[in-house]
């Protein structure tokens, strides 16, 4: 070969090499990028996996645990103020019917006073017809009224005590009447605000569970694209390499050197050895 | 921990055996052909097991493999699975001669050059 020939093919040959080189650094940039898409891909659907999980059921529960224990938490104290209410009213029951009993028994004790009364006012009149020897029934009717007058005094106090209880005894059982009211209307509003938390919990599930089979769908597609892009990268290395070869060994024939085609052989995956039947993709274990 | 070394001459492919290898989460090295594989597996006690490619500058994948059965590396345990892609019976034969474990030809797909290591790691 002539010496202007050497010259044209160490021309044409860097001319390849630096196409070559350029080639290798924008298979190294798109491996990177198709890297970072499946991986991207991957923590993608491991992130909503995740977000799922806590709705379902993270360390403190899921979401729909914790509303559900928050449900029964009210209902439980729902249901403890209903006890306490209807525990009061029965001890304000009670209290107005023995405030009851006792204002009967103060009119029997005043009428038995006022009987009392009369009974010592004759029996003076008729002590005073005795003279001397009524005066004994005279002290004595005097003590007897002394002492009724002291007895309606008491029961007086007794009757006046029993009728001021009244009034408040009324205006508590008024206020077990609101309460109770509040109460049930608070329980029938909770009922209908937790058949709407539960149905907005349900909704929020489905809708989670079928965006993340959509997007599992959508992602595993793009995974598998990028895995066979990721597949065809090195093919395309593989002929990059290849192509590196023949430059190596046509520059070995240029330098006077014997071209061996035998060392070309390899480097092809479809003309993988007949007699092995290996082909590409392919494992065999010793 | 176990360590891999990632033999090959293409920058690329040690890209894309690396990234399968990950999920491993063992410690992987490079070497950027035979020689500087030899260098560095015989200064690296810790390393377990080698992906190597067969055609190669300086020193072939087949050649490395002889002289790490020579020197006694992998009687010491060192797994080597060859990846290229060649098919050739008797390369094949000769990687298994020298203590290979395993043959996966080139263009590979990610799990199963990861499944194959794991096996071998285990």
């Amino acid at each position: 070969m002539e010496q202007r020939d050497q010259q044209q093919l160490r021309e044409i040959q860097s001319e390849i090499q630096s196409v070559l080189g350029e080639t290798e650094s924008a298979t190294l940039s798109l491996g990177d990028r198709l890297n970072e898409i499946v991986q991207g891909a991957e923590e993608f659907v491991a992130e909503i996996r995740g977000e799922i999980g806590e709705l379902e059921g993270g360390e403190g529960g899921s979401v729909g645990t914790v509303l559900h224990q928050q449900c029964e938490a009210v209902e439980g104290f729902i249901s403890q103020v209903q006890g306490a209410v209807e525990a009061q009213d029965g001890v304000a029951d009670e209290v107005l019917s023995t405030s009851r009993t006792v204002m009967e028994a103060a009119q029997a004790v005043a009428s038995i006073s006022m009987q009392s009364r009369i009974l010592c006012f004759n029996t003076m009149v008729e002590a005073g017809r005795l003279g001397e020897k009524g005066r004994p029934f005279m002290v004595i009717a005097g003590e007897m009224r002394e002492l009724s007058d002291r007895i309606a005094a008491s029961n007086e106090q007794v009757s006046q005590l029993a009728r001021d209880l009244m009034p408040l005894l009324k205006d508590v059982k008024r206020t077990i009447a609101d309460l109770r009211g509040g109460t049930e209307e608070f329980a029938q509003r909770y009922d209908v605000e937790r058949k709407s938390i539960e149905g907005i919990t349900e909704q929020l599930r489905d809708t989670a569970h079928r965006s993340l089979a959509v997007g599992d769908e959508k992602i595993a597609a793009i995974v598998e694209r990028s895995s066979k892009a990721l597949v065809d990268l090195q093919v395309q290395d593989l002929v990059s390499q290849r192509l590196k070869r023949i430059l190596r060994l046509t520059g070995v024939a240029a330098e006077g050197g014997e071209f061996l085609s035998e060392s070309l052989d390899e480097g092809d995956a479809a003309a993988a050895d007949d007699a092995t039947g290996l082909e590409a993709g392919d494992v065999m274990l010793f | 921990m176990a360590r891999i070394i990632i033999v090959d001459d293409s920058a690329t492919m040690r890209q894309q055996v690396r990234r399968a290898l990950e999920p491993t989460g063992l410690d992987i090295a490079e070497a950027v052909d035979g020689q500087d594989g030899l260098e560095k597996i015989i200064a690296d006690a810790g390393i377990d097991v080698v992906i190597l490619d067969v055609n190669m500058p300086r020193m072939n994948g087949i050649e490395l493999a002889e002289e790490l059965a020579k020197n006694g590396r992998i009687e010491g345990g060192l797994k080597i699975v060859m990846l290229t892609t060649e098919g050739h019976a008797d390369l094949i034969q000769r990687a298994k001669a020298a203590g290979a474990k395993g043959w996966l030809v080139k263009p590979f797909k990610p799990d199963m050059l990861l499944a194959t290591v794991e096996k071998l790691a285990a």
